[in-house]
């Protein structure tokens, strides 16, 4: 699923009721202008190419597993003037799961674990921003995952703000970490031998919407 | 309504409350192709096995040896073949038991096998004595535990100090020696599983012939719950050779199978035609090589389109066929395809006029 579909999805998903959500596209990337309101003017949309989610969970106590989901789409808006008024949307295609091995991307994917099939999609919305210092932000929102919402709080620290040496583009980087307990969105696959907790860091990068 | 009669009706309204043992469920997921196999190329597997009341395999909470897992080479009857359900426990007992002996001291006395006369028995000699009968087994576990003297001349075979299910599962793998045993190998929830066909695949004139499948089964038998007895899930996945023979096309439009010296093609004389492959999983194959059969008067060639999932769906590539020689030969045609990923139904299409017979498809073949 392209990143412009994914954000078309779940402007739907968050916004049902904006018929008309109008969408700012940018190329094959976009991002949804109503489906949530910050009161800062700075919109970035995610920069497919350069964003991915990396996670972590123990494996029977020996090592931890690593994976990664590389189809992410999304989009904040961020005013470092008005930090507190920031707002972040973000989706994942499920299916994009990568585990560096085609087996087990295939039973991650299954009905057994994040049934791909049937929830494509792995959403984010915030809810609420705290400003800790100039370059971190907590950020609680809420994570959807196999159909099931749970609150998620993401330490975000902010890397760079500013144009893009190669773009030109004002642009915004940052790392977002989170844990969550996957036996809550109903994956109780493994356990107690595989972890419950997944750690999770978002390298995110936005490009200012013009 | 008397009463008796009321909770009666009552009664029979109600859902009964009864401790059911529930099915377990296994699944198998293939890392690489799906549908294909390739000779000594392994096949990389996961197995999960999980049960309402027994857990699931990769949790630990079930004992790795209890998941038996097959890989075999079924030459015909393969669509309803399924591994007998005891011998998922047969499996368990001689994989499980292989480790037992190998840690335990039977190697001092007794070996695998012997060309010639022992006066302690071989496992090849006990199996074969018990043609691999494994009801016997209690009564050999009950010997291995208090020992025993009389059943093999008069040498004594001292106590041993196992539980009485680590006994009978070491004799069980004794047991699995009868022949060319031990046959059945542990094989864990998580692996690769190799195909060797060199003693079975016979060579044609479109290439190796293996009409048959190599199945990857897995079983489960649960512990049973409340009284209920075990029962078994199980999961197999089917591959089928690299080089299919054209018989194996369905859905023939135009195209009609014929017998030519001793061999199968699917032929059209004069285009429009089409056949499938349906449901064949692209992953990792770049190259399909088409075997033809035909002459300059006979089947001469044309073009063969290759589309996804309609006679005119996407065109994946064309295999260009051109026969010159005056008797039936062998031609071969390749096409190269852009990476695609996942099941797609394979549509071979012959146009207007083009007249060709095929023998086989072959998925990344190098003959």
């Amino acid at each position: 699923m392209r990143a412009s579909t994914l954000i078309a999805a779940i402007c739907a998903l968050l916004a049902p009721g904006i018929a008309q959500a109008q969408m700012l596209m940018d190329g094959h990337r976009g991002v949804c202008s109503d489906c949530h309101v910050g009161a800062a003017t700075d919109r970035y949309v995610l920069d497919t190419e350069n964003s991915m989610v990396v996670y972590a969970l123990d494996v029977f106590g020996f090592s931890k597993t690593i994976g990664t989901f590389r189809e992410i789409g999304g989009g904040f808006v961020f005013d470092p003037e008005d930090a507190e008024n920031a707002s972040v949307i973000a989706s994942i295609d499920a299916a994009s799961v990568d585990m560096s091995d085609p087996a087990l991307n295939r039973l991650v994917r299954s009905e057994r674990f994040l049934d791909a099939q049937a929830h494509p999609l792995i959403t984010f919305q915030s809810t609420a921003v705290e400003r800790i210092d100039a370059t971190h932000l907590r950020i609680d929102g809420q994570v959807s995952l196999r159909g099931i919402a749970k609150p998620v709080s993401l330490a975000v620290e902010i890397n760079k703000l500013g144009p893009h040496p190669l773009t030109g583009r004002r642009t915004a980087g940052i790392i977002a970490t989170g844990r969550l307990q996957r036996s809550e969105f109903g994956l109780t696959l493994g356990l107690p031998s595989i972890g419950d907790e997944i750690e999770f860091t978002l390298y995110a990068q936005g490009t200012l919407l013009e | 309504m008397r009463r008796t009669q009321f909770f009666l009706l009552l009664g029979s309204m109600l859902p009964l409350a009864v401790a059911a043992n529930e099915l377990p469920t296994v699944s198998i997921y293939i890392g690489g192709n799906e549908t294909f196999f390739w000779d000594r190329f392994p096949i990389r597997y996961i197995v999960v096995a999980s049960d309402t009341e027994d857990g699931d395999s990769l949790s630990g909470a079930l004992d790795p040896y209890s998941v038996a897992i097959e890989f075999q080479y079924i030459a015909e009857n393969y669509d309803t073949f399924s591994p007998a359900p005891a011998e998922a426990g047969a499996i368990v007992g001689a994989t499980r038991g292989k480790e037992l002996v190998e840690a335990d001291d039977c190697f001092l006395c007794h070996s695998e096998r012997s060309t010639g006369p022992t006066a302690i028995p071989t496992y090849a000699a006990i199996a074969e004595k018990f043609q691999g009968n494994l009801s016997v087994a209690p009564a050999l576990a009950y010997n291995v535990i208090n020992g025993s003297q009389g059943i093999w001349g008069n040498m004594l075979m001292p106590a041993h100090a196992v539980p009485l299910e680590d006994a009978t599962a070491m004799v069980q793998y004794v047991l699995s020696f009868l022949g060319e045993g031990p046959a059945r190998t542990f094989r864990p929830i998580t692996g690769a599983v190799t195909p060797n066909v060199a003693m079975v695949a016979t060579q044609g004139p479109f290439g190796p012939e293996l009409p048959g499948r190599y199945l990857l089964t897995a079983s489960y038998t649960d512990r049973g719950n409340a009284g209920e007895p075990p029962a078994i899930g199980s999961a197999t996945h089917m591959f089928r050779h690299s080089n299919v023979p054209a018989m194996e096309l369905d859905s023939l439009e135009g195209f009609e199978s014929a017998a030519v010296e001793g061999t199968g093609v699917v032929a059209v004389r004069a285009g429009p035609a089409s056949a499938r492959l349906a449901s064949i999983d692209l992953s990792g194959v770049r190259n399909i090589t088409i075997a033809t059969l035909g002459s300059a008067r006979r089947w001469p060639g044309g073009r063969i389109d290759l589309r996804l999932d309609a006679p005119n769906g996407e065109l994946a590539g064309s295999f260009e066929i051109n026969h010159t020689s005056r008797e039936l030969a062998v031609g071969r045609a390749a096409v190269r395809l852009n990476p695609i990923d996942g099941r797609r139904d394979l549509y071979f299409v012959v146009g207007p006029d083009q007249s060709v017979a095929i023998g086989a498809i072959c998925f990344e073949c190098s003959y």
